[in-house]
């Protein structure tokens, strides 16, 4: 197939950031300077290139006098696998040189908060150092690949997981500048299946920069951040439809994996009373045999690489370009760095949403515990208490969708004293749980996120409790609820636009209050 | 294989074998006794009156000039009632009161303490102690005591083993305050501390039943059968406004009736006249097989008898039970009370009463260490106590009616009332409500307009929640902490501690704020010589030997003798029927392993089916126990097998098969030899 042409002109507009990128070699400077100076926080072009290593800058919005910067450090955590030895590592990470508290993400990752400038070596080397990684966590690039977190051991649940990580391993930077600053160039990744490094390779249709540290992504990266989530059939406790790629796993009678169902174009980010922004669910674009997935995955990336708007970052999202594309273009553009056709989409059964709370078998003999927390803080006792359980046990976790945490690979003795000691410290089975707060979902907001316009997460109980009473007032039965979720801003990161009953910030103690969404 | 000694140890306080003796006869049928004795009328006279017939003769009193008396008594004597000088104390800019005020506040139902931990001047402050007959607090109540906690206490109530609540950290300034507004919301702290009936106990399980009903309402009227008269309480607090409730009438006139010489006539004390009695007083009421009072464990204990028909007939009582003890005098110990005999249900107050005068008149007043009831007892004999008491009694004890087995009931979880309606029994460590925890529990029991119930246990029962509440209910406490007991670890279910540090003045050591580390580390030692986490033991921890949190019920409990110090006793059970034993001293509490370890894996080797642990340090003795610590070494490890996961196909486990047949073994067998044979030769890298 005809590679798109590309126009070269010198008068293209780019936005500041693209400029950042551009003289960055490769995400380095002036970040790697910065890093090294007395100063408490870092400079305006390198709080945009951190935020590639997983960082971003924030300073505490409610104390006055001068800022008290601080950096927020996220972790990358393909289907949300924690391996006993990073949460240990987390939980220690918190209490040293974080505010005490970890933050479990809707992405299925951690966020540690409050770390200093002269500390941030220290801890990302730690991550590093111990199985875990913040590269990619934030910035123009892909994100945290979704997977459902439930460890069942069945083949379509085992290949969405598979393929996850391997979708995350693809699109991985290339150029090492991560670890040229946290561990001194120190290498410390583990071996990728050669099926990516193939795929990653492989430059048939012209998707790659021959001969470039970073293949894939070049000097520019992506235009925005970029969103991939893995599922099977009926499993949407991964919100499929809100990624810019959702791939769903096709299998056989037999229950093998066949291929995959892809999605497009779905995003939740939207600026107030800008109504040529939006959020939007992803639309199906087609099928592909599974041992195609890496290339059509590469090839949609490619395609937003090179046409998703660069001058506005307001319209930078692939949800914009397939808006004003329509898919049918959409998808003849991917199909020629694709090199095929896509197959007709496969019929899929309903979604459904699965919390995975409580106690269930693995399928391998061993149990898994979904534990409730509320916004994905885990603190004071609480956090204490699941350290200890994670440690005596030696447990591995996973990180859900809906901010909760999973302990995995149980044995059946372990049940009832893992249950006895969670519950003391607040970590209740599910029938514990109001059912409005096992729903509900909150971003951090004030006061450490520069965008937050007004409270979600601290203003989150007092809400439900609220609603609570309404329900009671009008006459609900405390089993009935709804999809609760509070943004402090428009930027949809507790993705409020997909709520029965979403509330955005938009001033002071103020709400829009959306509503529409289905569970 | 160690010698066993002959016999266990002796204790450190031997109680007498004293047998029931049944009398041969009475001197009148019990009807006609009665009716004689209560009919009986009161001469005018200005000393103490005697009726012209008298069924039984009263006891001399001896009077001497020479007799001694401890300090108390005098301050007692000078009181006018209970109120001199406290009254005038309460009215200064101190923060503290005098030494002479400071016992008399305890009739009130409060003790001045001070934060023991600070340096420098002392912060005093006043504990207040509610009194709430059966554990019963008014929905009205409980809402006024959490907002007390807050706006003048230290945040947090706590609940007692004597079913009362107690506030901490009160000042001066606001005591007035605090016990006004108690009282005027239907509550009261008269006589929860002082030398005087105690709260009352009866199973705080709101059971719509005759027996646990009857057995209530008897704690209840005993309760206002002993409660002062002179109305120094209100005179005090409410500047004598009145708000007792009414009371039934055989309480009145049990209280009034002088037929055998138990009053002081026109005394505004008619039955604690101005001495009081010589010490604390406790009395708990019970229905067979029900011992979540720890009825042995009081001055009292009194257990309602029933026909076929379930209707109450009698009473058991119990004497002497008492758990204060001090450190290195022998001749303090705790003791278990002992039959007394049967009453007849409509004499049981008469009966109280003559206990109750039994020891105002003969209980020691010279060294408050040996006032209590138990000694009396101890030094008299069953016999002669009962001869005693029942002169003031008017009437000869039955003989005690057969009982079946005592059980320790918890009353935690969710239970039918009977009545169509749920309680719901809420374990809280340490009795202790704070925090998340107290702040929910208030919304819960303001929205729903519960009742609660103190347990003897320190927990708190929630009553009349009608089945529609359940869920709601169950799931907002479990989110402030108060879990099902399905969810909470057997060893703090029957665990208590007193609250030591750093208020109580008697405290030596750390004790509720100490318990949760030490059961955590009892946990890890059951973990580790193999107790399953179902099992469990009743552990009970006091900072001082006062005994307020009963460790010498208790299977193993820990009594503070020193700084992060402890005595260990063992041998209580769990029914709370057996007395512990003093079984090691001095044991720094970081050593705690050293014991608790061979003595718990002892336990799980040599138990007999089921066996308790306090049942079976009992059985075994304690020389034996402790040479087992002496020469423990640790657990022996059980050789332990491992799984090298061998897979094999068809062809090869088939041909496997029939080369082990010809050697007559299985294809497993086999496959071992071979592994075997080939690790032996090629160890150390030497290939043959």
């Amino acid at each position: 197939v005809s590679t798109p042409a590309q126009s070269e002109t010198a008068t293209v507009k780019r936005s500041k950031v693209e400029i950042f990128k551009e003289q960055s070699n490769f995400i380095r400077y002036p970040l790697n300077e910065d890093i090294l100076t007395d100063a408490p926080n870092i400079s305006e072009a390198a709080t945009q290139l951190i935020k590639f290593h997983g960082s971003y800058q924030q300073y505490n919005r409610e104390e006055r006098g001068s800022r008290s910067y601080s950096f927020m450090i996220r972790t990358k955590n393909p289907c949300g696998k924690v391996s006993n030895q990073l949460y240990l590592t987390m939980d220690d990470l918190a209490d040293q040189f974080g505010i005490g508290t970890l933050r479990l993400t809707t992405r299925q990752t951690f966020q540690l908060h409050g770390v200093l400038k002269k500390d941030l070596k220290t801890v990302m080397g730690t991550i590093i150092r111990n199985m875990g990684s913040t590269l990619g966590a934030c910035g123009d690039l892909n994100r945290n690949v979704l997977a459902p977190a439930a460890p069942l051991a069945r083949k379509d649940y085992l290949f969405a997981q598979q393929t996850a990580e391997n979708i995350a391993a693809l699109l991985a930077p290339q150029s090492g500048f991560y670890y040229d600053i946290w561990v001194d160039g120190e290498k410390i990744l583990t071996s990728e299946p050669p099926e990516v490094v193939q795929a990653r390779n492989d430059n048939s249709h012209g998707t790659n920069f021959p001969d470039s540290p970073e293949p894939i992504y070049g000097t520019q990266f992506l235009p925005r951040k970029f969103k991939i989530a893995v599922t099977v059939p009926t499993d949407n406790s991964v919100d499929i439809l809100t990624n810019d790629i959702g791939v769903v796993v096709v299998t056989d009678d037999d229950g093998e994996p066949q291929g995959f169902n892809i999605y497009v174009g779905g995003g939740m980010g939207r600026t107030h009373r800008l109504e040529t922004t939006f959020p939007r669910l992803a639309e199906p674009i087609g099928y592909v045999p599974k041992e195609d997935i890496l290339y059509a995955v590469k090839a949609i990336v490619v395609t937003q690489r090179e046409n998703g708007r660069r001058d506005d970052r307001k319209y930078s999202r692939l949800k914009y370009l397939i808006s004003s594309w329509g898919i049918e273009k959409f998808r003849s553009v991917v199909e020629q760095y694709y090199g095929k056709k896509f197959e007709p989409f496969r019929a899929l059964p309903e979604w459904e949403f699965k919390s995975y709370l409580g106690w269930h078998e693995q399928g391998d003999g061993k149990l898994f515990y979904g534990l409730h927390v509320d916004n994905g803080r885990i603190g004071g006792n609480m956090k204490k208490t699941l350290r200890e359980v994670i440690e005596k046990y030696n447990l591995n976790v996973r990180i859900t969708p809906n901010q909760n945490i999973i302990l995995t690979d149980v044995r059946a003795a372990w049940k009832r004293p893992i249950t006895t000691t969670l519950a003391q410290a607040g970590l209740l089975q599910p029938r514990f749980v109001d059912p409005l707060n096992i729903t509900a979902m909150a971003c951090p907001a004030f006061p450490l996120c520069p965008l937050a316009i007004t409270e979600a997460e601290r203003g989150i109980p007092n809400i439900l409790k609220r609603i609570r009473d309404v329900f009671d007032k009008v006459g609900l039965k405390y089993s009935e609820s709804v999809v609760v979720r509070i943004t402090g801003c428009p930027n949809g990161c507790a993705r409020p636009y997909m709520a029965e009953l979403g509330l955005v910030g938009d001033g002071p103690n103020s709400y829009q209050i959306w509503l529409g969404g289905t569970p | 294989m160690t010698t066993s000694f002959g016999g266990p140890a002796t204790t450190s306080a031997p109680l007498k074998d004293t047998k029931l003796q049944i009398p041969s006869f009475h001197c009148f049928s019990s009807a006609s006794a009665s009716a004689l004795s209560r009919n009986a009328l009161s001469l005018p006279s200005s000393t103490r009156s005697f009726s012209l017939i008298r069924a039984v003769s009263t006891p001399a009193q001896s009077e001497t000039a020479t007799v001694k008396r401890s300090k108390v008594e005098i301050f007692k004597e000078q009181s006018n009632f209970i109120r001199y000088p406290l009254n005038e104390d309460m009215l200064t800019d101190a923060p503290n009161i005098g030494e002479a005020a400071t016992q008399l506040i305890k009739f009130h139902g409060s003790y001045q303490q001070y934060n023991r931990e600070e340096r420098g001047s002392r912060s005093y402050s006043f504990m207040i102690r509610t009194k709430n007959p059966c554990g019963k607090v008014s929905n009205q109540l409980y809402l006024t005591m959490d907002d007390l906690a807050d706006q003048f206490g230290i945040g947090t109530l706590r609940l007692t083993t004597r079913q009362t609540f107690q506030l901490h950290g009160v000042l001066k300034k606001d005591l007035k305050t605090v016990m006004a507004t108690i009282i005027r919301n239907m509550g009261s702290t008269l006589g929860a501390c002082g030398d005087l009936n105690r709260n009352v106990l009866a199973p705080a399980a709101p059971l719509v039943r005759k027996d646990y009903l009857f057995a209530q309402q008897t704690a209840e009227n005993i309760a206002a059968l002993l409660a002062p008269q002179s109305g120094f309480y209100y005179d005090i607090w409410v500047d004598g406004e009145k708000f007792l409730t009414s009371e039934p009438p055989e309480v009145v006139q049990a209280r009034n009736d002088n037929s055998h010489g138990t009053n002081f006539p026109d005394s505004p004390e008619p039955i604690y006249g101005t001495q009081f009695l010589p010490r604390k007083f406790k009395i708990a009421v019970t229905v067979p097989t029900d011992n979540s009072v720890d009825i042995l464990t009081n001055d009292i204990g009194v257990v309602v008898v029933m026909d076929d028909d379930g209707e109450p007939q009698g009473f058991n009582i119990y004497v002497g039970g008492g758990m204060g003890r001090t450190h290195r005098l022998e001749t303090t110990f705790p003791r278990l009370a002992e039959p007394l005999g049967y009453v007849p249900k409509e004499d049981i107050l008469y009966a109280v009463k003559a206990i109750v005068v039994t020891q105002r008149e003969n209980g020691r007043r010279d060294d408050r260490k040996y006032s209590r009831l138990k000694y009396l007892i101890s030094s008299w004999g069953i016999e002669k106590f009962r001869g005693v008491v029942e002169q003031y009694y008017g009437k000869k004890f039955e003989p005690f009616r057969a009982l079946p087995e005592w059980e320790f009931k918890s009353y935690l979880g969710w239970h039918e009332q009977g009545d169509g309606k749920f309680f719901y029994g809420l374990h809280v460590d340490n009795g202790r409500i704070g925090g998340k925890m107290k702040k929910t529990l208030r919304e819960v029991i303001e929205k729903y307009n519960l009742n609660a119930r103190i347990t003897p246990n320190q927990n708190i029962i929630l009553t009349d929640v009608r089945a529609a509440w359940k869920r709601p209910i169950t799931t907002t406490l479990a989110q402030a902490g108060l879990l099902q007991p399905r969810f909470v670890d057997p060893l703090n279910i029957t665990a208590m501690a007193c609250p030591a540090f750093p208020l109580c003045p008697l405290a030596i050591t750390e004790a509720e704020r100490g318990i949760p580390n030490i059961l955590k580390r009892i946990r890890a030692v059951f973990d580790k010589v193999g107790l399953k986490y179902s099992e469990s033991v009743v552990v009970r921890i006091t900072g001082c030997p006062n005994g307020c949190a009963r460790p010498y019920m208790a299977e193993l409990g820990l009594v503070g003798d020193g700084p992060n110090s402890y005595q260990i006793w063992l041998g209580g059970n769990h029914k709370q029927t057996s007395l512990a034993r003093s079984f090691m001293d001095r044991v720094k509490l970081l050593d705690l392993e050293k014991v608790l370890e061979p003595l718990f894996y002892y336990w799980k080797q040599k138990r007999q089916s089921k066996e308790s642990f306090g049942d079976f340090t009992n059985r075994m003795g304690f020389e034996k126990l402790k040479e087992y610590i002496e020469k423990w070494e640790g657990p022996v490890v059980a050789p332990s097998r491992h799984n090298l996961k061998l897979f094999a196909d068809k062809e090869t486990y088939e041909a496997m098969d029939e080369l082990a047949k010809l050697q007559n073994k299985n294809a497993h067998q086999l496959a071992m030899e071979v592994i075997r044979n080939y690790v032996a030769t090629n160890q150390n890298g030497k290939g043959e």
